[in-house]
């Protein structure tokens, strides 16, 4: 066996990571649950706590909680009707009449057991294809990195399937303030008016914290001043863990779901959602009874839940091997592992291995600890679906002044934070979709880097681009990603008039 | 006409004037066959200079669904919200975590729905009180102590 495997295994299974992974889970399932909480935000919120962890650990938590707050989106769609995550909006479509009927624990324990396989297929995926799309991705020269960077940016073009003008504007608005602190080739300060806390540029960390998290609160706010200050949930839970009978009957559509999710999961920018709805869609199609979909069958909860946590393992293989973050949720993790000093991209599975594996091995774990903690604390956790917003919110606001502060005890940074969050409810206001800056902002320091790197090697000739076949196959890439993301649109919208 | 497209045009058409201008300041490098520090800006520029455009036409002669403005964008309380936040941010320096928090987190709670005096005083004492022992000594984030320095550790 590969020591590298071996170590990465030994180092995700050593007591305080197996202990991250397990906390990561519970507070995964919590954030999921809650509705208006997103898993953005409540990695956001943790991820202060880990900058003094071990990286390995720290991992651990967030894998956790990404991997927790997928599950946890289904328990508010069955219990109240309200998905906790959009990943889990297909659930309710069967799993809310299941709870009306009385079935709540045999919809929650068949969320729970088939979001478990769904997560160990993607981590076999994960484990075998992420080491050899690495060893590929390792032959890669500046204009082959540009290219596909520029691929992982196209992924823009699925959030801005409502306006076009305004994704990509979005997008350029992050291109520029990339472009603010040292420049990465010459080291020439750009845009600093001479302010030595902007010398490095804006923390893309810091600038999630305000894009998310303010207008998150404004948004809730309302909401409360509308009366939903709390959500109360009336549905008594029986048995949880599914019989035989039911485990048989979630074979086909847990094996449709694992594989959709799997697969759609390395695509990036198509996510949970669209794989849910899709892997829904074929289930019904080929089953026997498909007129008992939406009428509360457990085959309607198993294809989307096992759909929507096979992504996750499947969007963590672009993310480790090339550094293309492929939804919000990776591209904070990417940050995450940069605080650490550590760049995901092919380079990590040569110079840090153990890491790479660890990781992998993390989100093993995370699987493993999400089934246990969600099947034996079900009836607490749905307890916490009354949690008042009055204490989750306040919370949540010193939270994020203490994460941006955090990240270099810093005040400026909570500033920039702030004026972040002004940017965030102003683009809200005009409509624009903030992941497409967000994304720009992961990206763009090394788009530029790698396109002045390959110019300069190839002396200002652009052809350099089309005469490499890499670059040339990620460029046609990026076209059909174009393309390909305006039909998942598509097929998003049709998909939400089937949402109850 | 779209108010919302015209308006997010102009004003990214200002940014984008006054980012050209900052971008035509910046220093050249006389390397041969190497891009200028300024050639990632100057594309930049061309891209929101052509999108802030093409956003004003399709405002001023496309037509539009003019969505209503959100509920929550319209709240005063939201403005006022954010005002306290603003108002926390820059008193935190000065007062210090907990002294500046506690006020804060007191307001917010109330703002969230809490009428409960008993609930709110115990809710801005308990969390920031809480948050600060747990990210001071429990992450070493070292946040200030401001006002009660000689008090606290």
């Amino acid at each position: 066996m590969n020591p590298e495997i071996l170590e990465g295994f030994l180092q995700a299974s050593l007591p305080m990571s197996m202990i991250a992974t397990a906390t990561g889970s519970l507070l995964g399932l919590v954030v999921g649950m809650i509705p208006g909480m997103t898993i953005s935000t409540g990695i956001i919120i943790v991820l202060p706590a880990t900058f003094v962890l071990d990286p390995v650990i720290s991992i651990s938590l967030l894998l956790g909680l990404y991997v927790g707050g997928m599950m946890g989106g289904s328990f508010a769609a069955i219990l109240l009707n309200i998905p906790g995550t959009p990943s889990a909006s297909a659930t309710a479509m069967d799993g809310y009449p299941m709870s009306v009927r009385g079935e709540a624990g045999r919809a929650l324990g068949t969320a729970i057991v088939a979001s478990f396989i769904g997560g160990l297929f993607s981590f076999c995926c994960l484990y075998f294809i992420a080491p050899l799309l690495a060893e590929i991705a390792l032959q890669f020269r500046a204009p082959d990195l540009f290219s596909l960077l520029f691929f992982g940016l196209t992924i823009i073009c699925s959030f801005a399937a409502k306006s076009l003008v305004k994704g990509l504007l979005s997008a350029v608005i992050g291109l520029m303030l990339v472009t603010i602190g040292q420049d990465p080739v010459m080291g020439t300060a750009r845009f600093t008016f001479g302010e030595v806390n902007l010398m490095a540029g804006v923390h893309f960390l810091t600038a999630m914290i305000g894009l998310f998290a303010v207008p998150q609160l404004v948004e809730n706010l309302a909401g409360s001043q509308k009366g939903q200050s709390h959500t109360r949930t009336q549905s008594r839970i029986a048995s949880v863990l599914p019989d035989l009978k039911q485990l048989l009957r979630m074979i086909k559509p847990v094996s449709i779901g694992s594989i959709t999710g799997s697969f759609l999961g390395i695509l990036p920018g198509v996510g949970g959602p669209i794989a849910a709805f899709i892997s829904y869609d074929y289930t019904k199609k080929l089953s026997k009874n498909p007129q008992d979909f939406g009428k509360g069958c457990v085959e309607g909860i198993a294809a989307p839940e096992s759909a929507n946590n096979a992504v996750t393992g499947g969007a963590l293989i672009p993310m480790m091997t090339l550094g293309i973050p492929g939804d919000p949720v990776t591209a904070i993790l990417i940050g995450a592992l940069m605080i650490h000093g550590l760049s995901p991209g092919p380079l990590l599975f040569m110079e840090r291995g153990d890491f790479a594996y660890s990781v992998i091995f993390a989100f093993f774990w995370a699987n493993i600890f999400n089934l246990i903690i969600a099947l034996s604390a079900v009836r607490l956790l749905v307890k916490l679906l009354s949690t008042p917003k009055a204490l989750l919110m306040p919370t949540i606001a010193i939270l994020c002044v203490v994460g941006s502060y955090s990240l270099r005890n810093n005040f400026f940074d909570v500033y920039v934070m702030f004026f972040f969050g002004l940017l965030g409810l102003a683009m809200r206001w005009l409509d624009m979709p903030v992941v497409p800056l967000l994304l720009a902002l992961v990206l763009g320091g090394q788009l530029e880097e790698h396109l002045r790197v390959a110019l300069t090697g190839s002396r200002g000739d652009v052809s350099i681009f089309f005469t490499s076949p890499v670059s040339l196959l990620f460029l046609i890439l990026s076209v059909f990603s174009i393309f390909w993301s305006f039909y998942a649109a598509r097929l998003g919208k049709k998909t939400q008039q089937m949402t109850p | 006409m779209s108010f919302r497209n015209v308006t997010a045009a102009a004003v990214l058409l200002a940014v984008t004037a006054i980012y050209a201008y900052l971008t035509s300041q910046l220093p050249a490098r006389t390397l041969p066959n190497t891009p200028d520090p300024s050639f990632f800006p100057w594309i930049n520029t061309v891209l929101a200079l052509v999108l802030s455009g093409a956003l004003l036409y399709q405002g001023l002669f496309l037509k539009q669904n003019n969505y209503p403005l959100e509920e929550d964008t319209k709240s005063s309380s939201a403005y006022l919200a954010l005002a306290i936040f603003l108002v926390f941010l820059i008193a935190l320096p000065y007062l210090g975590f907990i002294l500046a928090a506690v006020p804060f987190v007191a307001v917010f709670m109330w703002f969230y729905g809490e009428q409960r005096k008993k609930v709110l005083i115990t809710g801005a004492l308990i969390i920031p009180v809480f948050l600060y022992l747990l990210f001071r000594h429990g992450f070493g984030v070292m946040l200030p102590r401001g006002l009660l320095a000689g008090l606290i550790s």
